[in-house]
């Protein structure tokens, strides 16, 4: 016998993470945490922008950062340098984090921090995607990936509260305009805000802390 | 990127379902997928395929749907699809997220952003099958 069977109300596994996402976020939130997802291209500047941000904010919060390298602890022990507590999440081949691997690390994560970075993996696609249950989710790009990035991945910059555009210094040899990336950005999503930045230097570091209502 | 785990997810779906309606085989497995997922299809069932081996799914055929992103304005109240921008520079049409009618307020997205399973159709009795 033939039969039809409907399996539309099965969860599905996106659906599964927001709702997961949700309740981090509820947890943290309880526990007095603000959170912060660092998404953005490989090598954009994420842990150079978090060490940047926790040497400026560790007087005014007690700051814990969580790094999703694959297998390394590098960007944990950068971070940590600057007197951070650092949770390291180790993804394996996964390619971006999700709110499954959030809820483990976030029991890990010590009652006397009140401001989380979540440093997601070098990735402009599938973070789009899996919400990890922060209060804010900020995306970071550099000139060096070339002047099409935000085109190219509309969706993140849609899911991102903050943009920043970085490696400022690089614009001129890389003949990348740093307004065109920023008006892209405004077209796809005219309510992120956009935070142009050279985080070696440190420029740009206030109108990012700013941006993020720090 | 990560259709495998998509596709797992889905495969659960499917087989946890069709054995408990006392499948002997699947026959058929409509897919749906959100135009604002970042899932390609075409992977999403290579994986599915590969799950299915050795399973009653193995021979079933799997046909997908993509479904349009729908969204609500915060502003105007506009119910309805996403503005598609071609730009001739990339070879896929852009959404933009804009409401179309005010292009201020703030879109809601109501659907699109999911990768599910519709239904599946099976085979039940091993006795039925010359029909
Ligand atoms: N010229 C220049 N280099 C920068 C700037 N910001 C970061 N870098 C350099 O870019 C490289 C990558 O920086 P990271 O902070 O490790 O980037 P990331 O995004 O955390 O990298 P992954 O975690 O590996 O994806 C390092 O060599 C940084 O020193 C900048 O503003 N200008
Ligand atoms: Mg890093
Ligand atoms: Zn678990
Ligand atoms: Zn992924
Ligand atoms: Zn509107």
């Amino acid at each position: 016998m033939h039969k039809i069977v409907d399996l539309a109300s099965e969860e599905s596994l996106l659906a599964h993470n927001r709702e997961l996402a949700e309740k981090i976020n509820k947890q943290l939130k309880e526990r007095g945490i603000r959170s912060v997802d660092v998404m953005g291209a490989i090598g954009s500047g994420k842990t150079t922008i978090l060490e940047k941000l926790s040497e400026r904010l560790k007087d005014r919060y007690r700051i814990g950062a969580l790094a999703g390298d694959l297998t390394t602890t590098i960007d944990a022990d950068r971070i940590g340098a600057h007197g951070v507590k650092t949770f390291q999440i180790n993804t394996g081949k996964e390619c971006h984090l999700d709110a499954h691997f959030i809820s483990h690390a976030v029991d890990k994560v010590s009652e006397d921090i009140d401001l989380l970075f979540i440093e997601n993996v070098g990735n402009l696609i599938c973070p789009a995607d899996f919400p990890l249950g922060a209060d804010q989710r900020m995306v970071v790009i550099s000139v060096t990936e070339g002047p099409y990035m935000v085109k190219k991945h509309p969706y993140i910059f849609r899911e991102a509260d903050v943009a920043v555009i970085n490696k400022k210094d690089l614009a001129e040899p890389m003949q990348v305009s740093v307004k065109q990336l920023k008006e892209d950005v405004k077209t796809i999503s005219p309510g992120t805000r956009v935070v142009i930045m050279c985080a070696r230097t440190g420029e740009g570091i206030e109108e990012l802390i700013l941006a993020l209502e720090l | 990127m990560h259709e495998m785990s998509v596709a797992q997810g889905a495969a659960e779906a499917v087989l946890k379902g069709a054995r408990r309606e006392g499948a002997v085989k699947i026959i058929r497995i409509n897919l749906e997928v959100g135009q604002l997922t970042f899932l390609n299809p075409e992977q999403v069932i290579f994986w599915l395929k590969e799950l299915f081996k050795n399973t009653e799914a193995e021979e079933a055929e799997i046909i997908h749907k993509i479904i349009p992103a729908r969204v609500r304005c915060s502003k105007c109240g506009y119910e309805g699809p996403l503005q598609v921008k071609d730009d001739p520079l990339f070879h896929q049409a852009l959404p933009v997220f804009a409401c179309p009618k005010c292009e201020r307020g703030s879109l809601e997205i109501l659907e699109g952003r999911d990768c599910i399973v519709r239904d599946i159709e099976i085979e039940t009795s091993p006795d039925d099958q010359t029909e």
